[in-house]
Formats: C-alpha cells, structure tokens, sequence
C-alpha cells in the first residue's frame, strides 16, 4: 500500500492507494480541495462565502457547477428535517463563537438581535442550478457535507487515474474502494482510547459526527437551523452510505430527526449514541456494537 | 449476601414492544393487566420473560431493570432458528438503543478510526488556547 499524508480543510488526509499515485494524478487532487476551501469556508476573508456575507442586500454568486449536487443535497435535507438541516446555520455558528477568528465567545445580544430575523435557506436563498442569489446578508456553512463532498472528489480523481484499490481518510470521513474490506472503528465520544463497535467496510462511505469534542462553553457545532440552538438528543452519529457526501450530511441530519424519517429517501446504514450514552443501529448495519451484557439492578436487602 | 432479584412477567413483553421506539421507555399503562388500577407499580428489580408469537411458534426473550417504574435497561436476545425470523428479531434487537462498553483501541484490531478525532486542527488549537489561557 501506498500512502499520501497531508492537512487540508483543517483536517488531517490520509489517501491509501493499492499502488504508487502517479505525480498527474496527486497534485490535481490537493489543488481541487483548496480551490473547494477558497470558495466556501468560512475562515478567510477572500472566499465566496466571505462575500455572500458581506453583501448587506444580497447579491448573486456563483458556485463551481461540479458543487450542484452538493446543494441538491442540503435541498433534500433541508426538507426531510423541516428547516433543521440547514447550510446557513453559518451566522448562528458565528454569533456563538465558532467564526474566522476561533473567538468561541458567544454574542448574546446579537443572538437576540439575529433571532428576529432568522435566515432560512428555503427562503433566503434563491437558486438556479449553480447560481445563488440572496437579498441580504447571509453566512453560508457547509460544514455538514462539505467534507464528504471533498471526499468522493477525490475518490473519483482517484478513479478517473486508474486506481481502483483505494482507501480516502479525511479525519474520520471515509471512502473505500477494493477487494479487501476496511476494519473501521466507531471512537468512543467520551473515550478517545476507546471505540464502541466496529463497521466493516468495503466498497461504501462512511462519516462520523459527534458534538463532544467540537465544543466550547457549552455550545456544540451541531445546531438546528429553526433556533440556531445546539442539539440534544445524541451525542454521536455513524452513517454508512454509497457516496461520501451523503453519509456527512446524514450523520448530521440523524441529529434532528429518527433515522426512520430518512428510510425512505436515502439508502443507508447508520449507529447513533443517545445523550444517555445508548447506541442503536439500523438492522442492515454491516459490523459489531459493543454492547454491555450488564443489567444494572438492585439488591434486595436482608 | 444479597440476592439478585429476578422475576419473570408475562405482560412485560407486550408493554415492551408497544414502548419501542419511544426514547423513555416507562411502564406504565401498557403494561397493566384488565382490571387493574392504573396505580399499579412494579417494584424495582430485573424482569426476564420469553415471548412467544406466530405459527411456527417463535421465540424471544428481552430482559429489562426497572427502577421507580420506568425502564433503566434492556435487553433483547433473538434465538429464532429460520433466518427469515432470525432477520426480523435482530432487526428488532437492533432498535432498542442498549448500553455499550467501549472497548480499548489496544484489544481491537482496526484500519481506520471514525468520530471524535476528526475535529479540525483550527477548532482543537483554539480551545487548547483557551485551557491555557484559563489556567493562569
């Protein structure tokens, strides 16, 4: 196996190929995850998502067409969670702390402010094909499948060379294609030594999402779009589907709705951690869940 | 020496699968025989009970803690021996969320590692600065 190391997105990248990665094939593939980071993140002042937000009264902005089924994918979200999956959670995420300046002092006044006027990508956003067009100022996110996105791009650059025996690891969001299944532990959120179950792999997706480490003073990343609030009910979310950028942003979506409202609409497997700390899985679900054999129970006394 | 309390309860297992899907699993009404009052409580312990159901017959048994009447935990064992059966009692073990162990990364054999640790460098640096910073 061969393997390629590298930081993009602020996450660490591991691509493992069956051979060597030819020189035309291996530049191309960190060149288009930066191009992707120039246009929408959040963290720097030069992007299209910079200026979208600078725009006080709107303004239209074009994405790369190859991004569309990203945005088809927030569409299809948008609406299987009623509004709580929502790409322009990007202002909430910024008034609580999490902007370009990793401040992660929340605005409560400016929170207060935002709420009467909450953004909603149904009707703030207006779009046509690969052209978005807003009327006022609005903080793009696309933090919930963006990095899936960013992996089956790779994946199929990796295809398109000739490579069909690869591993792609963007921090935890895989993709996996060849013969010999992938070995994938599911980390324990509260356990960072510890993994709660093991998913096999082979020729799918996977991505995680857990809320306890991407947290600041009593925030989490995860919030719903309706109220800018962070979640609740899970800590943790594993979902295994074709593609990449389906599996990221179910494993977000699994946060606000039962994944039997998705059942329907989406092909996947997925393994959820309740606050509680409970897991449960889909039935389909191709591994093992470590579960406890223990039944907590009193003693009679005497 | 104290003595684990078990019982087995025949209505649990009906209460049981209605309670399915429902984040508290209480038992309350549900689990009521005719006649009874609705006050009826059941005093804190393990309950074990084999259900049986369909033609052939089938066989399950879920085991549950109770504690000031509401289900603290369960657990479901499928023992159907006709795959097609064996198939719908793990699908329906499998959506009981139930307590894990997490086990440690030196006793598993894995490739790849999937959640917590895919924060982003940025996020980790800055709420190291704030450690840091509170620590003074």
């Amino acid at each position: 196996m061969s393997k390629l190391n590298f930081d993009a997105i602020g996450s660490r990248w591991e691509i493992e190929t069956g051979k060597p990665l030819p020189d035309e094939v291996r530049a191309p593939l960190i060149a288009s995850i930066e191009a992707f980071d120039g246009i929408f993140s959040r963290f720097r002042t030069d992007s299209l998502v910079a200026e979208m937000s600078r725009c006080e009264d709107g303004g239209r902005f074009e994405v790369p067409a190859e991004s569309v089924p990203l945005f088809d994918l927030y569409d299809r979200l948008h609406a299987a969670t009623r509004g709580a999956v929502d790409p322009l959670v990007g202002r909430d995420l910024e008034l609580l702390g999490y902007d370009a300046e990793y401040t992660l002092l929340h605005d409560p006044v400016a929170i207060a402010r935002y709420s009467q006027q909450r953004r909603n990508w149904k009707t703030d956003v207006q779009r046509d094909a690969n052209v978005l067009a807003t009327r006022r100022s609005v903080v793009l996110d696309v933090g919930a499948a963006g990095k899936g996105y960013l992996v089956d791009l790779v994946a199929a650059k990796l295809r398109d060379g000739g490579i069909d025996d690869f591993v792609v690891d963007a921090g935890g969001d895989l993709v996996h294609a060849g013969p010999t299944p992938l070995r994938v532990g599911l980390e324990h959120p509260a356990d960072p030594g510890a993994v709660v179950g093991i998913a096999d792999l082979k020729g799918r997706a996977l991505c995680a999402s857990a809320v306890n480490r991407r947290a600041w003073r009593g925030f989490h990343h995860v919030l719903d779009g309706r109220t800018g609030v962070p979640t609740k009910d899970l800590v943790a979310t594993w979902v295994i589907a074709n593609d990449a950028m389906s599996a990221d942003g179910l494993a977000t979506a699994l946060f606000f709705v039962h994944p039997d409202a998705l059942r329907h609409l989406f092909q996947f497997e997925w393994v959820r951690m309740l606050a509680d700390g409970r897991v449960d899985h889909s039935p389909g679900f191709k591994g093992e869940i470590f579960y406890s054999e223990r039944i907590t129970s009193c003693h009679e006394t005497g | 020496m104290p003595r684990n309390r078990m019982r087995t309860l025949r209505n649990l297992v009906p209460a049981f699968f209605i309670s399915v899907g429902l984040h508290t699993l209480a038992v309350g009404a549900p689990a009521q025989r005719p006649g009874e009052t609705r006050s009826t409580s059941y005093a804190d312990g393990v309950y074990t009970a084999t259900g049986q159901y369909g033609g052939q017959p089938s066989f399950i048994t879920v085991t549950v803690a109770l504690k000031d009447g509401v289900v603290t935990s369960v657990q479901v064992r499928p023992h159907a021996t006709v795959p097609r059966s064996l198939e719908l009692q793990r699908a329906f073990a499998a959506a009981v969320p139930k307590v894990v162990v997490g086990k440690p990364l030196s006793e598993v054999r894995v490739d790849k590692l999937a959640g917590s640790s895919g924060t982003p460098k940025g996020f980790n640096d800055a709420i190291d600065k704030i450690r840091q910073e509170a620590a003074r």
